[in-house]
């Protein structure tokens, strides 16, 4: 589920070169959608969202200074484009309150998640994430897709790895309660 | 810290199954197109001065120019129309000389267009970033 992108010729598009610009938007927009739309919760904002990120990507790219991974650079930008819209539309950016599992109940989480297929725990994931504070649903995303890459992470959500940490274990937190809310109690009976 | 390796497991698990979503299927397209927009709005030439002040400076200088060949050919010499321009400069002379300034007065207006063309470099720099 890790993303593999070849480092963009950064000269070409700066000498006006469509074709490579087109190849980056081409090579990120998954996962800057995916992102966006996770956070804004609105398929069309986010679509809206994502190429202003690109637009941004566009104007600024000479100030690309190569101390991150381009990568980075570009989830950064569309990360900070999200919140500027959250606050936007006023809405809340807040996470929800903080309730750890009790391990007996991610033991037996686990145990019913082997059960599900993929393509159901597919759709219970997206289910899930709908319901997850914007903020959560970045950091979880992005770590996932960006090679668990704490030092990476850090620098596109401008925390410190130790920060992100802790959040990234609340957030994980936060997601299993919605898991354990949404699956079904008998089932995890059951399967307990 | 059993517990948080058992929910490191549980939603890796759960993510190992995401997908990412896709945008629409001209997504790419469109962003091109806002990019070629953004270009021609970045090269579009703005004057620096409106097109009335233009307008206006034009008139002057080409009513200068009729009031002035005009001067010459009814006196039919060149003498005369220098003579009036002399005498331009005469009233003018005369006109600026009643206006008699402090000193305070000719440094504050002096250090006033010093510190506007300072400013004017500082914005110059700040649009031309923002622009960029």
């Amino acid at each position: 589920m890790e993303q593999n992108h070849n480092q963009p010729n950064v000269q070409l598009i700066l000498n006006g070169d469509s074709q490579e610009f087109s190849k980056l938007v081409d090579d990120y927009k998954n996962l800057v959608f995916t992102v966006a739309l996770r956070m804004l919760k609105n398929s069309e904002e986010a679509e809206e969202v994502s190429q202003d990120t690109f637009i941004k990507v566009f104007k600024s790219i000479k100030n690309f200074k190569g101390d991150s991974k381009f990568s980075t650079w570009i989830y950064r930008i569309a990360y900070n484009s999200c919140l500027d819209r959250l606050k936007k539309m006023k809405r809340s950016q807040n996470t929800n309150s903080f309730e750890e599992v009790p391990a007996m109940e991610v033991a037996d989480l686990n145990t019913v998640l082997d059960d599900i297929d993929r393509k159901e725990r597919s759709r219970l994931l997206k289910k899930c994430m709908e319901l997850l504070a914007p903020k959560d649903c970045a950091l979880i995303t992005l770590f996932y897709f960006e090679e668990k890459n704490l030092n990476e992470l850090s620098k596109i959500l401008n925390l410190s790895e130790n920060t992100v940490k802790v959040r990234l274990f609340r957030a994980r937190a936060r997601l299993a309660n919605i898991v354990k809310d949404r699956l079904n109690p008998e089932i995890i009976r059951n399967y307990g | 810290m059993d517990n948080q390796k058992e929910l490191e497991k549980l939603i890796d698990k759960l993510m190992a199954s995401d997908v990412l979503e896709t945008p629409s299927k001209d997504f790419t397209a469109q962003v091109l197109e806002k990019t070629v927009r953004t270009k021609s709005q970045q090269l579009e030439y703005k004057p620096l001065l409106p097109k009335w002040i233009l307008s206006l400076a034009a008139v002057l200088v080409v009513g200068f120019l009729i009031y002035g060949v005009n001067l010459y050919v009814t006196s039919g010499n060149s003498v005369s129309y220098f003579k009036d321009l002399n005498k331009i400069g005469i009233w003018s002379s005369d006109f600026f000389s009643r206006f008699n300034f402090s000193k305070t007065l000719t440094y504050s207006i002096i250090i006033s267009g010093v510190l506007i063309c300072f400013h004017s470099l500082i914005l110059k720099k700040y649009f031309e970033d923002r622009l960029a």
